[in-house]
């Protein structure tokens, strides 16, 4: 008799709570997103007030967010996903999770080199790995391209993070894909055969090792350092005086650009509310919230950016290679890697 | 009417089991499939690695819970000396802090937002040498913080043992002239041995699914190579031979652990406890220092870091985000252990009163779950509901849809595959603890089965249930790798925030969040160890 009682107990809230996640909502759209929620978090707010479309998020590691959909299959409830990195994007479509869209706006909206050629998927903002360096450690003149962080003279100087991060796969896809693959492997021995200590921690890690004295220069996406800056910490602040941002390959073929950007999914139950969302996250208002807040970069030159990234030098030239390539290049990325034995 | 029962109870457990053996079947099913490329390659250059690190951390993590845990636990109980009785119970609240939160603040402490580094920077100027002079980041940072976080499950496990084992034999051992040190060997150590080993075997279960810590360490180990085979390099086979591996090795764990409980009974023949006058250590500040050494590395150093974050980053703090995070995390963690109670509950109930052996095999598989890391048994409920799914709608002709996909009773499962082990264990020792004389006697006065559980093991249970719900709040209000892989949309739990924090780069963040979850936890581990106290003190 109890514990009849006990089993009503405890199936009356379970009940109520997948009752109330699972009423229906005529106008909604849910969205897998790598990129974290506190960021993303303002637009939608700004997109549901406009078109009164609901968003759902979910939000998890990109690897993990791309196999729950393959898992998911065609019961996924996810309509898009957004990530980082152009490599992640093309690995999506690879594996045949994401559908071509047809969208006037968007072909408008987004850059021809910033989306994929056949539709899948477009980019949302601009990020840059650049050389990062101690003003008074080391002379610009010694480090104007990425290929210079080979040279035996910054024997010990060099730290960077390990090459399972996918900003490190993709510059190295695009060295490959402009020098080839066995300069790309030269590279990647030279620059091991440099590094003061085996790659540990994130891009900050490094930044602060350059500060605290640990090496010199070193690879970072500029964003961290406008984190820095805007920091309401003390410390942070004054440890980005002491590191310099520096623009590789102006001379030539422009620094390394990537981007974060999105796609909708195979079995989208709710596709043309995914593609109004991708579309009202590219647009003007966006664009400058987005680029604002995270100190990266637009995709189109007549947005508003913020101060900090301004006084780094805007614009520079970026290197303009498709994109796609970076995803095709991305195998022969790790093993190069391997191969040079950088961690 | 008792047949009616059993049969009833065999049904109710035969639906149990299914339940819970879908994703471990699913996960050795896929032994059977042809051997992948990525296979041949995790073979060649990786297993290697993996085993022995992992045979390396669960080793040491092993010897250093039970050396901290028994010796604790034996100090406490047999000694008199200063804060004896407040160290009784502080030992204990160590296991308020989840093994990942000690990884970030351990691995802060000499970062830049770090206390070890500011202390140095700000009055020797020596913070650049602080910063290089050490890293944690390695196996033997993994061991140091997996002993420290897991010791009080061998401690909290060991008190009873030493106190409710009447201290009469203690008394005997004496009046027979044992010394001191045989006191221990001949009679504390068989005593305590079957708590030690339940209470070892949870910490080498709890060791072998850690992810995040290994993964944030960059310790390459089985549930690392898991993860990676199934995400990273995308080969599901792959993933789950790994896992095979690792659920084989927790069978014979399990098997070693029944074993070596052999047929010994330790029951309290009369459930009394003797007052008995403790003894006064020789050196009084030995004990006092060990103990405090221990609860300064445990609790104490991390609180100081935590608070240390907060005033660092003091100006982000936003009450409502958090109060929601609050509402989501408790709400989730008291709804499943409820659930997995009830559960566990019945099936401990059955095996006791039944002697078939399908209970008994049952209630061994519930045991494996604990052992299944967050992230494979994620996908190992992922895999079959989908296919449900995908068969229902082919059946009834709809178009496929997501019923169950993304619910809360899909993390809910997970959960209570994963988690059972602890409510089954703790309830089963409670029955254990009732004499079978009982169930006799009452049979004897004319109880049917059901009104013995509710008349007289209930009442004995109570206090066994308590501390199971206790347990399970606690494990699954700090779970992470299962809440973030399973969580429907729009659901944030404290740590899925906190990890997310330190995915960012952004450790100094973690400071108020990271103390709100501790709190939370700690609540439950101070109730409980005042249970234990007062059980103890009589």
């Amino acid at each position: 008799m109890h514990r009849q009682i006990i089993y009503i107990l405890a199936i009356i809230p379970s009940i109520i709570i997948t009752g109330c996640s699972s009423a229906p909502i005529d106008e909604e759209v849910n969205l897998y997103t790598a990129r974290k929620e506190h960021l993303i978090r303002p637009l939608v707010d700004i997109f549901e007030k406009d078109t009164g479309i609901k968003v759902n998020i979910v939000s998890a590691k990109t690897k993990v967010l791309i196999k729950k959909i393959i898992d998911e299959g065609e019961t996924s409830p996810a309509d898009l996903l957004i990530t980082v990195d152009a490599g992640n994007l093309h690995k999506a479509k690879l594996k045949n999770i994401s559908q071509k869209i047809e969208s006037e706006k968007l072909n408008s909206l987004v850059p021809n080199y910033l989306r994929d050629n056949e539709g899948h998927w477009y980019g949302l903002s601009i990020r840059s790995r650049v050389i990062m360096y101690n003003p008074e450690k080391i002379s610009p003149k010694d480090i104007m391209d990425y290929e210079n962080l080979m040279n035996p003279a910054l024997k010990g100087r060099v730290c960077i993070r390990s090459s399972s991060n996918i900003y490190n796969q993709s510059l190295l896809a695009s060295l490959i894909h402009h020098n080839g693959q066995k300069a790309a492997l030269e590279w990647a021995k030279g620059v091991v055969d440099n590094f003061s200590r085996p790659p540990k921690g994130n891009d900050r890690g490094q930044m602060t090792a350059v500060v605290l004295g640990k090496c010199d220069v070193t690879l970072a996406n500029t964003y961290y350092l406008g984190k820095w800056i805007s920091s309401k910490k003390d410390t942070e602040r004054d440890y980005a005086k002491k590191i310099k941002v520096l623009f590789p390959n102006q001379d030539n073929r422009g620094a390394h650009i990537n981007i974060s950007g999105g796609f909708v999914t195979k079995n989208a139950k709710n596709k043309d509310n995914a593609i109004k969302l991708i579309e009202f996250l590219a647009g003007d208002e966006a664009q400058e919230v987005y680029a604002k807040q995270n100190h990266e970069y637009p995709i189109r030159q007549n947005i508003n950016i913020s101060d900090t990234v301004k006084s780094w030098g805007y614009p520079f030239k970026m290197d303009s290679m498709n994109l796609t390539n970076l995803g095709e290049l991305n195998d022969n990325a790790g093993k190069v890697f391997d191969i040079a034995k950088w961690k | 009417m008792s047949n009616k029962i059993d049969s009833f109870n065999n049904t109710l457990a035969f639906i149990f089991v299914l339940i819970f053996l879908l994703p471990i079947l699913f996960i050795f099913l896929n032994l059977f499939t042809a051997t992948t490329d990525v296979w041949i390659h995790i073979k060649k250059y990786l297993l290697e690695e993996y085993v022995i690190n992992s045979l390396i951390i669960v080793f040491f993590v092993a010897f250093f819970t039970i050396l901290i845990g028994t010796s604790l636990a034996w100090l406490v109980s047999m000694y008199d000396f200063p804060g004896v009785n407040l160290f009784k119970w502080l030992l204990i609240i160590p296991m308020a802090i989840p093994t990942y939160i000690n990884a970030f603040i351990y691995s802060g402490l000499n970062e830049i937002s770090g206390i070890f580094f500011n202390f140095f920077e700000y009055y020797f100027g020596l913070g650049p040498f602080i910063y290089n002079l050490y890293n944690i980041q390695n196996i033997y940072g993994v061991i140091f913080v997996m002993s420290i976080s897991l010791y009080p499950y061998v401690y909290l496990l060991c008190l009873p043992a030493f106190a409710n084992h009447s201290y009469s034999v203690f008394e005997v051992g004496k009046s027979l002239g044992l010394n001191q040190y045989q006191r221990m060997t001949k009679i504390g150590i068989p005593i305590v041995r079957p708590a030690v080993i339940a209470g070892v075997s949870f910490v080498i279960m709890e060791t072998l699914a850690e992810y995040a810590t290994m993964e944030y360490f960059g310790v390459p180990t089985f549930a690392t190579g898991i993860f990676r085979a199934w995400f990273v390099l995308g080969d599901d086979v792959s993933s789950l031979r790994l896992s095979s591996i690792l659920l084989t090795l927790v069978f014979f764990l399990i098997y070693f652990e029944e074993i070596s409980r052999g047929k010994r009974n330790f029951d309290n023949p009369t459930n009394k406890v003797y007052k008995r006058k403790k003894e006064i250590p020789d050196n009084k500040a030995l004990p006092t220092f060990l103990c405090s050494l221990v609860l300064f590395f445990g609790f104490i150093l991390p609180l100081i870091q935590i608070f240390y974050w907060i005033s660092y980053s003091f100006e982000e703090i936003n009450i409502i985000f958090l109060a929601e995070l609050i509402a989501s995390s408790t709400g989730i963690a008291l709804l499943s252990a409820i659930t997995i109670i009830i559960f566990t509950l019945n099936i401990s109930f059955i095996s006791r009163i039944t002697k078939n052996i399908f209970t008994k095999i049952s209630i061994k598989i519930f045991s494996l779950g604990y052992a299944i890391p967050g992230v494979v048994l994620a996908v190992g409920v992922i895999a079959p509901i989908t296919y449900m799914e995908k068969s229902f709608a082919k059946l009834f002709d709809y178009p496929p849809e997501a019923i169950l996909t993304g619910t809360f009773i899909l993390l809910i499962t997970a959960y209570l595959v994963r988690f059972s082990t602890i409510s089954i264990k703790t309830i089963d020792s409670g029955f254990n603890k009732i004499s079978r004389n009982y169930d006799l006697v009452s049979e004897s006065l004319g109880y049917s089965k059901i009104q013995t559980l509710l008349k007289v093991h209930a009442p004995i249970l109570l206090p066994t249930v308590y501390s199971a719900l206790i347990l399970l709040f606690v494990d699954i209000v700090k779970e992470l790798p299962m809440t973030l892989i399973l969580r429907p949309f729009n659901f944030t739990t404290l740590p899925v925030y906190l990890y997310e924090l330190a995915e960012a780069e952004n450790l100094s963040s973690i400071g108020l969040p990271g103390l709100i979850l501790i709190i939370i936890c700690l609540i439950p581990v101070i109730i409980l160890s005042k249970g234990i106290m007062n059980n103890v003190k009589h």
